[in-house]
């Protein structure tokens, strides 16, 4: 089959699975339904691969033109054209694999954690939309497609958050997620509306080869626009890939039902904005500012969420938080100018995270949607696969050594410390975050796992059924070898397998950063170890120190907790920023609201519409009482008048 | 001391300002139509007085056909009186604004 054919396919059949789903089989029974969308999202998995085989491995960029989709003729004659058009380079084929791979997995999921749904229909309709989108995401030519697929993604997550919307706090969740990535899309918007003004184009290609092209003065005249429009992209991706500020959405996202958080909110959508950020790097490198700003923002997230992670309760809720952390984490490698770090870090995250969740799933499966972890514990004996491909991506994600987190992460704490906009204190940052990684997330394993069992029926809960250990087994191997693509230098003796693949699409970033003269430290080995000894040791004292804690179950955090009182109240609270935010947004957003409707809207608005027929309702009235229906009056009437006219005309 | 046609003009004017004070204040139908009975005798009269104070035969003339008019019209209008009662139980004009705007 031709190349294009596969490219057009592999976009085109989650959509046609949602349709089928969505007028076919409104009827039909989970298992119809389920086959349905995983084999629409399985299918594009193996056109991707054959792709990724071919043209993607050669380094070619592959591009379809659909169709002309906006075509405006300009005020001074020229035309304003965008085509709807599609491209894979290794870029895009790296997230296609794990967009359709982790995606086939979770729907396959799906299929056994929804089945008591009456009517499945319409979650897997939202599913394959979603894929959909994604897949437009990624594979758009231009920003105007990528963003289509970016909306796509968010209204899509805002209907599966609400999937259950009979529960109002689901409805409420689904819409702050919508709302907070609307603060994000507008930026996205705007930086597309720069990018136009001042180039002229808004096609990647077209982008790279006029930046390429342009003479360095013009670029200095215009580094202002040119900060502005990094600064907006940051504020799409800090939207979509919930940084600082607009993160708040992800925890309450978790309403959803726990595929989705799997799929959407730890493996794919968030990801979206390193994405983003990847493909945009040679604009964001143009300016300094933004670079570390973004680096800035990816670090503040990681720490931050991370402390907020220690004292959550549900068992959503702390890796929530641990993939606001893991995001802030990609977004500071992005911000040092190691973009490259930042892909590996998702395929890894994609891998351990969707794990996890989906580990997380099934022991709330198994506990009748229990989300608790002080109600959980000494699941290992009762839950076997569960529990050891949910400790291997515990392993992975808090960098345990030779796991696929280890790789990744400690690239991007490298690149913090060296990278061409990096600074030892940013890897500091992401140096105490790891152990705080490590603690939460041994708090959360052992909670659940170990100790006695806390759950109000110890003995029905059993294995869940191989339809979800599956895709659990699958992405806990992924979990440990996933790492392969970020094995540093240091243990081979040649350039990582990410940096050189990704070479070709980071290129021009990395020529940009050199030609302004900022220059990567160059690491010498021994420092490089150093900075992984000194991760792995705060990876070990941050695990110890949590199972030391936590060994009797939850009452040891409580001792702990009482230690530091108010602060641990704090963290309990989220930093209270979900209050913050009510008391210096929402409410005077709420009051500006409440005056523009009770009065512009009210009195000026609704005077003048329904002023001007009442008034001529009551002047009509007047005229309308004199046909009184009584032929008298008509009579006297006339007698009247006849007698004025004759006296008119006698006078 | 005014000639008899000139008594007969303004007696008319009487009749035809009994009629129309009958028509706009009376208000039982068969009244009403009384009184339109009487402007048109009145009319009668007065064109029967200018004829003789013209010394021409005109004004006879239109009388006779103004009768004839009359009496057709006091047999439609007794007959649209009887139905309307049949179908309103009424013949008070008041009750009769099905019109009213």
């Amino acid at each position: 089959m031709q190349e294009q054919t596969l490219l057009t396919l592999i976009v085109l059949l989650p959509l046609v699975g949602a349709l089928i789903n969505a007028f076919a089989l409104r009827a039909a029974n989970v298992g119809i339904v389920c086959t349905v969308a995983t084999f629409v999202v399985a299918l594009p998995f193996i056109f991707s691969v054959m792709l990724f085989m071919g043209p993607v491995i050669q380094g070619n960029t592959l591009t379809v033109d659909l169709f002309n989709w906006v075509s405006v003729p300009l005020v001074n004659g020229k035309e304003f054209n965008i085509s709807f058009g599609l491209t894979v380079d290794r870029l895009s084929g790296i997230f296609l694999l794990v967009i359709t791979g982790v995606g086939s997995l979770i729907h396959m999921y799906s299929g056994e954690y929804m089945h008591h749904e009456k009517r499945p229909y319409r979650f897997f309709v939202y599913l394959n939309l979603f894929i959909f989108s994604m897949l437009l995401l990624v594979l758009g030519s231009n920003m105007l497609v990528t963003f289509l697929g970016w909306e796509g993604v968010g209204v899509c997550s805002y209907l599966l958050i609400g999937y259950w919307y009979e529960d109002k706090a689901n409805s409420m969740a689904a819409i702050k997620a919508f709302i907070a990535n609307r603060v994000g899309d507008a930026g996205f918007l705007i930086a597309m509306f720069l990018c136009y003004m001042l180039f002229k184009t808004i096609n990647y290609a077209e982008l790279a080869a006029i930046i390429a092209a342009s003479p360095q003065t013009f670029l200095a005249e215009n580094s202002v626009e040119i900060t502005l429009i990094g600064l907006c992209l940051l504020l799409g991706v800090a939207g979509k890939s919930a940084q600082i500020p607009l993160y708040t959405w992800l925890p309450d996202a978790m309403a959803g039902p726990t595929p989705v958080s799997a799929l959407i909110h730890a493996a794919t959508m968030v990801t979206s904005g390193i994405y983003l950020m990847n493909r945009l790097s040679y604009v964001l490198v143009l300016s300094p500012t933004v670079m570390t700003t973004i680096a800035i923002v990816g670090a503040a997230t990681a720490i931050f969420s991370a402390t907020i992670g220690f004292a959550q309760t549900d068992i959503k809720k702390v890796l929530a938080y641990s993939t606001c952390s893991q995001l802030g984490y990609m977004v500071m490698a992005c911000g040092v100018g190691a973009f490259q770090y930042g892909v590996s870090h998702v395929v890894t995250h994609a891998f351990f995270k969707a794990c996890l969740f989906l580990g997380a799933g099934s022991v709330i499966h198994a506990l009748h949607h229990e989300q608790d972890i002080r109600k959980m514990g000494g699941l290992f004996k009762k839950m076997p696969i569960t529990s050891v491909t949910f400790l291997i991506a515990t392993l992975a994600i808090i960098g345990f050594p030779g796991f696929s987190g280890f790789f990744s992460k400690d690239a991007i704490l490298a690149a913090a410390w060296a990278g061409p906009f990096g600074s030892p204190i940013l890897w500091l940052v992401g140096w105490v975050t790891a152990g705080f990684t490590a603690f939460y997330m041994l708090r959360l394993t052992w909670l659940v796992f170990f100790g006695a069992c806390r759950a109000e029926h110890p003995d029905q809960i059993h294995e869940t059924n191989f339809v979800i250990t599956i895709p659990l087994i699958i992405l806990a191997v992924l979990s440990i070898f996933g790492g392969l693509i970020a094995i540093p230098e240091v243990f081979t003796g040649k350039a990582d397998f990410i940096t050189s693949f990704l070479s070709p699409v980071l290129g021009q970033a990395q020529s940009i950063i050199n030609a302004s003269g900022i220059h990567a430290t160059h690491l010498s080995h021994s420092m490089e170890y150093g900075l992984m000894g000194a991760s792995v040791l705060i990876v070990f004292v941050g695990a110890l120190f949590a199972i030391a804690v936590y060994k009797n179950g939850p009452d040891g955090g409580e001792k702990f907790a009482n230690a530091f009182g108010p602060i641990y109240r704090l963290v309990r609270d989220k930093w209270r920023i979900d209050e913050l935010y009510e008391l210096i947004l929402i409410r005077p957003l709420a009051k500006v609201g409440k005056f523009l409707y009770s009065f512009i809207d009210k009195i000026i608005i609704e005077g003048v519409v329904n002023g001007i027929p009442e008034t001529l309702y009551t002047g009509t009235s007047v005229a309308s009482d004199a046909q009184s229906g009584m032929a008298r009056n008509y009579l006297k009437f006339i007698f009247i008048s006849v007698f004025i006219f004759g006296l008119i005309l006698f006078l | 001391m005014p000639s008899l046609p000139e008594l007969g003009i303004y007696f008319s004017l009487l009749l035809f300002i009994t009629g129309l004070f009958g028509v706009m204040f009376r208000k039982n139908l068969i009244f009403m139509m009384l009184s339109v009975e009487v402007m048109l005798n009145a009319a009668n009269l007065a064109f029967i007085s200018a004829s003789s104070m013209t010394n021409t035969i005109d004004g006879q003339v239109i009388m006779f056909f103004v009768m004839a008019v009359a009496a057709c019209e006091a047999g439609i209008g007794l007959a649209l009186i009887i139905s309307l009662y049949r179908a309103k139980s009424s013949v008070e004009i008041d009750d009769l604004r099905i019109l009213r705007g």
